[in-house]
């Protein structure tokens, strides 16, 4: 192949790339305070657990 | 012997002390703790590594695709070209293998967590007996593994749909200006017809050359590699409309020559001449582009011939039309190139292509099937020459006889010249029934003081011209013509000279009327002569 080399490729790739990072960590991070919330608080509370029981 | 019993029993129940004080006071205790632990370290495993993944950190990144894998990983075009190699849109290539590298990321990473937890049990097996310690790291490895898969579902789920919602809308993008430029094209009746060396191929999809390195780019149009620009294998950014690739060099589909600047971008007109052999269609053609020159120059716009072999061709018609010299027979031995010129009015552009082959091709249906120009023509010109018609023949006998040696008559009566032709673009499937067809009365000059020409004058209108033409036995051939063609106008032109008045506006004979009449028809309508000047003609 001829021309600049791009080993990660065009611009446009590194843009796309960050926004499905900034997605996939956010997804992530909603998810362990979802887990926290689930453990610790108002979901395990109203299934009848206080948090010091449940754990 | 009850000692060793006793020292057993003492073992066997200190052991099972041991494994349920384990199990009550640490194990129970601290399950819950480790699930979350574990639930929280799975999540963490998925988001770094998909993250990572995409972020190229860690050396996690995935192979990078370029444009020489464009055609092993893009579905096939549906054209007879391998896909262009140019850099292609994230979504359709490097997206999927991204997400298969970070999938196989995670699975490797969560075997080697797995693996190295169970390396010392491998290892020293002994340490089975110490089980309920060993449950902590099972929970917790269960924990992570299950919140691993669950995550897993849910942040790649939330990637898929961004990138879903990314293709929905790159879709829209692409899919809105190839429909605006498609319509653009059509209402401009914007083509690329190839003139060279008789190859005439004609659509609205010209290749285009990259300025950067010269490869050709078959199908510039938004798509897989791109929606508003595309990035060719050399760097170069290169326009996705043939309406924005005016900077770059069109060239042709078929033969690979290049095509005429502004080719699918402004209105483009072929207009096949036809007819048999000597019925002065070479003669007309020149006749008509210097007559359509002048006509267009009085009407404000301009006519100006593209390309060598066009701009030669009209300077050495303007000097036979100036000297009123007989015109050189047509080469017979291979197709015809097309004379383009550019026409310019107050409202548009475009170009006119008119072919001229020589009559032989038109006198047998093998020899016409050389002549691809005629299947996507927007009209045609049928060149009739009056005296080719036996019955006008007939009549010039004895001292008028020498009018029809001066007249050089076509070799072909008109009606079989027209009947192989028509029958040869219906068997191609051409649509002559969307087409106009201008049929031209030539030699109009050694015609109209004839008895033959009884009935006819200049200027003749079109009925009367065909209804002299009924007289003349040409009934059946203008009934035929009347069903095969959407219309049909008759024109009594002399090509010996533009006739044009002073002005340049085309006269009553002028060969430029048919053209003007086709062009009308084509999208590219000239202005006709204002009414004092016709006025100031027929007076």
């Amino acid at each position: 192949m001829t021309g600049p080399a791009m080993p990660s490729g065009p611009p446009h790739y590194r843009a796309y790339r960050v926004v499905l990072a900034v997605a996939v960590i956010t997804a992530a991070a909603l998810l362990l305070v979802c887990l926290l919330a689930l453990a610790f608080g108002g979901p395990a509370v109203a299934l009848g657990y206080s948090p010091g029981e449940w754990l | 012997m009850p000692a060793i019993v006793i020292g057993v029993l003492l073992a066997v129940a200190a052991y099972g002390l041991f494994c349920w004080a384990v199990i009550v006071f640490v194990f129970l205790p601290a399950w819950p703790f480790l699930v979350l632990a574990g639930a929280a370290t799975g999540v963490i495993l998925i988001g770094s590594t998909l993250a990572g993944t995409l972020l190229q950190l860690g050396g996690l990144g995935a192979v990078t695709l370029t444009p020489a894998d464009v055609r092993s990983r893009l579905p096939k075009p549906r054209s007879r070209f391998e896909r262009d190699r140019a850099w292609p849109n994230y979504l359709f290539a490097q997206s999927r293998t991204d997400l298969a590298t970070a999938l196989d990321h995670t699975g490797r990473r969560l075997g080697r967590v797995w693996e190295k937890s169970t390396m010392p049990l491998q290892e020293e097996p002994a340490i089975l007996w110490a089980w309920p310690l060993l449950l902590l790291p099972l929970v917790f490895l269960l924990g992570l593994t299950v919140a691993a898969v669950l995550s897993g579902f849910v942040v790649y789920g939330v990637v898929c749909v961004v990138l879903g919602v990314a293709w929905a809308g790159w879709g829209i993008v692409a899919g809105f200006r190839r429909t605006v430029e498609y319509a653009t094209q059509r209402l401009r009746g914007a083509k690329a017809t190839c003139t060279v060396g008789g190859c005439n191929h004609r659509n609205r999809l010209p290749a285009y050359r990259c300025g950067g390195c010269g490869q050709v780019h078959h199908d510039i149009r938004a798509g897989r590699l791109g929606a508003f620009t595309r990035r060719c294998s050399c760097g170069t950014m290169l326009p996705t409309t043939v309406l924005n690739a005016g900077g770059l060099a069109p060239i042709c589909q078929l033969c690979g020559e290049p095509l005429r600047p502004g080719a699918a971008m402004l209105t483009d007109v072929v207009l096949p001449v036809f007819g048999p052999t000597s019925a002065g269609k070479t003669r007309f053609v020149l006749a008509g582009m210097v007559a359509l020159a002048r006509h267009l120059t009085a009407a404000g716009g301009s006519l100006r011939p593209v390309g060598p072999e066009s701009e030669t061709a009209f300077d050495d018609a303007r000097g036979v039309v100036a000297s009123r010299a007989d015109t050189a027979k047509t080469a017979a031995g291979r197709p015809p190139a097309g004379l383009t010129v550019r026409l310019t009015t107050a409202r548009r552009q475009g170009l006119l292509h008119l072919f001229d082959a020589a009559g032989e091709f038109y006198s047998t249906r093998e020899q016409a099937g050389d002549l691809p120009f005629l299947d996507d023509a927007d009209g045609f010109v049928f060149v009739l020459d009056p005296f080719s018609i036996p019955e006008v023949r007939q009549q010039l006998t004895g001292p008028l006889a020498a009018r029809l040696d001066t007249a050089h008559p076509a070799s072909m009566n008109p009606e079989q010249s027209y009947l192989v032709t028509t029958r040869w673009l219906r068997d191609q499937g051409v649509c002559l029934d969307r087409k106009p067809l201008a049929v031209a009365v030539v030699k109009s000059d050694l015609l109209l003081d004839l008895p033959a020409a009884a009935g006819l004058r200049a200027p003749a209108e079109p009925a009367e011209i065909m209804s002299w033409l009924r007289e003349k036995g040409l009934d059946n051939m203008l009934d035929g013509a009347g069903r095969d063609f959407a219309a049909v106008r008759c024109f009594l032109v002399s090509s010996l000279e533009v006739a044009s008045d002073a002005d340049g506006w085309a006269g009553p004979a002028s060969p430029a009327h048919p053209l003007l009449w086709l062009l009308g028809r084509s999208r590219m309508s000239i202005p006709a002569a204002p009414p004092l000047a016709v006025a100031g003609r027929t007076a």
